[in-house]
């Protein structure tokens, strides 16, 4: 591999960080205000958080090349105070952001409804507020889901291909992301390089998925020491 | 957790716009065809010295490129590996049309496994063929490079003879690999996808098809998009780009001039 070559791992590792920031706290954000209360067209919102995830990678990015661009919604006011998201590596993370939000989402919402009420309950007749349930009892016992959704969201952040290609371009150097670097090795007959960089995407998600496996295991093992199990009941 | 959500947010916010503004220093970005990937990314140096600021390169398929200029994408100059999504752009007032020009050209060659030696004259291609177990091209209704192998064949009266033996790829590059492999003993690719292959290869080329068999010639347009706000660097560019040392690296790809 040449020096410039590292480059695209580098970045790819940077973006799916990134998106795996933002996705947390958007996923999580989401999955606690949709489980909480009642939200008015709460099948809507869903839908429209879902449909990342069963629309081909390309509509997602040219849907959001038309939000984005300068003659889109969001891309217009953009613009109008001088920032430019199509063709940065912003627009690596919107789009990464984008495909992995359904999956974190849904992992967040299963481990937050996974939690017993009862021991909710208890926290608040013992006077704690709604924020400190929620970061002293109700997330701590939701973790081992909630990393589960993390590990997923930062794994198909780093496989990201149709939606980086639509409003990041592939830009060698400055928004060129493995799967993109990958793709262009192949058109171009390099497969030395190719290979390198599907060994490198292999072997970053498999330890990430791996981790979050023995992460698990680890939390159940600690959690069934403890006096009663956290069960299912509503 | 509503705090950390919101520095989050905020840390988010500023990044974007870090990376948004550092954007904003005195470049020129190319859309161009991912064909073009090699030539274009050995020429950049020479291009940079040229035009004196820094050149952004964006390889896509034409298409997506077309859709990105379409939607505001900050592209400066457009080189397309097709003439339809050029005519789309100019159509549209989206390029400058006194700017564009036919800077390359693609053909279709035929292409052997090895076991024949090349070029052959026109007046042995119709035993060649007749001979041949095999013949791949790109299936004519989803891949560019199929229709034009195709028409060409219909031109020099041959394309019946072999209807019956045709192995249709999914991409040019799939017919490549077909004979490469030896899983075909002819095929029918771009003057580049033939002049791609290793040193090591197999592959030779045994009959470039003269343009004259198609109606539309390959031709690589490009041109100034018009909402550049660098239009003299931009015409610049395009003036490296048609100078002797770009066309001795485009030469090297296997492309011919128009």
């Amino acid at each position: 591999m040449t020096p410039g070559s590292v480059r695209p791992i580098t970045f790819s590792l940077g973006v799916a960080s990134a998106a795996t920031v933002v996705t947390l706290a958007l996923g999580l954000g989401l999955a606690r205000a949709m489980t909480r209360r009642r939200v008015r067209l709460a099948g809507l919102w869903e839908t429209l958080i879902l449909l990342p995830m069963v629309f081909p990678p390309t509509i997602t990015g040219y849907l959001l090349l038309l939000l984005l661009g300068r003659r889109g919604p969001v891309g217009s006011a953009l613009a109008r105070v001088g920032l430019q998201v199509v063709f940065t590596p912003t627009a690596a993370v919107v789009a990464a952001v984008t495909v992995s939000l359904p999956l974190m989402y849904q992992s967040c919402k299963a481990a937050l409804a996974s939690v017993d009420r009862r021991l909710i309950d208890a926290a608040r007749t013992l006077g704690l507020d709604e924020g400190r349930v929620f970061r002293r009892v109700t997330a701590p016992l939701a973790a081992p889901g909630i990393l589960g959704g993390v590990a997923l969201s930062f794994a198909r952040a780093l496989g990201e291909f149709g939606a980086t290609l639509m409003i990041a371009g592939n830009i060698p150097g400055r928004t060129q992301t493995i799967p993109l670097a990958l793709y262009s090795a192949v058109e171009g007959n390099r497969s030395a390089e190719a290979n390198a960089y599907l060994a490198v995407t292999v072997g970053v998600s498999f330890s990430v998925i791996a981790l979050v496996g023995l992460a698990d295991r680890a939390a159940a093992s600690v959690r069934g020491k403890g006096s009663e199990p956290t069960g299912r009941r509503r | 957790m509503r705090p950390l959500s919101k520095r989050v947010a905020l840390i988010a916010v500023a990044a974007a716009a870090a990376m948004s503004v550092s954007a904003q220093k005195k470049e020129l970005t190319l859309s161009a065809a991912s064909s073009l990937t090699d030539a274009l990314t050995a020429l950049k140096p020479a291009a940079e010295r040229y035009i004196g600021a820094e050149l952004v390169i964006n390889f896509a398929s034409s298409g997506t490129l077309r859709a990105q200029i379409e939607q505001g994408a900050p592209v400066d100059v457009f080189f397309s590996a097709a003439t339809s999504h050029m005519d789309t752009l100019e159509r549209a007032g989206l390029v400058v049309a006194s700017t564009r020009k036919d800077l390359l050209s693609n053909g279709m060659v035929l292409i052997g496994d090895g076991s024949m030696k090349g070029p052959i004259p026109e007046g042995s291609l119709a035993a060649v063929l007749g001979k041949a177990r095999l013949l791949a091209v790109g299936n004519p209704d989803s891949v560019p490079a199929g229709a034009y192998a195709v028409e060409a064949l219909r031109a020099l009266g041959l394309y019946d003879s072999v209807a019956g033996k045709l192995v249709l790829g999914n991409n040019v590059r799939q017919v490549l690999q077909f004979v490469e492999s030896g899983s075909s003993p002819l095929g029918i690719v771009f003057l580049t996808d033939a002049a791609s292959v290793s040193k090591d290869s197999p592959v030779t080329r045994l009959y470039v098809f003269p343009d004259s068999l198609l109606a539309k010639p390959v031709r690589y347009p490009i041109a100034v998009v018009s909402a550049s706000r660098n239009q003299d660097l931009a015409a610049k560019l395009i003036a490296f780009l048609g100078s002797d040392e770009a066309r001795a690296e485009f030469g090297k790809a296997g492309f011919a001039f128009p």
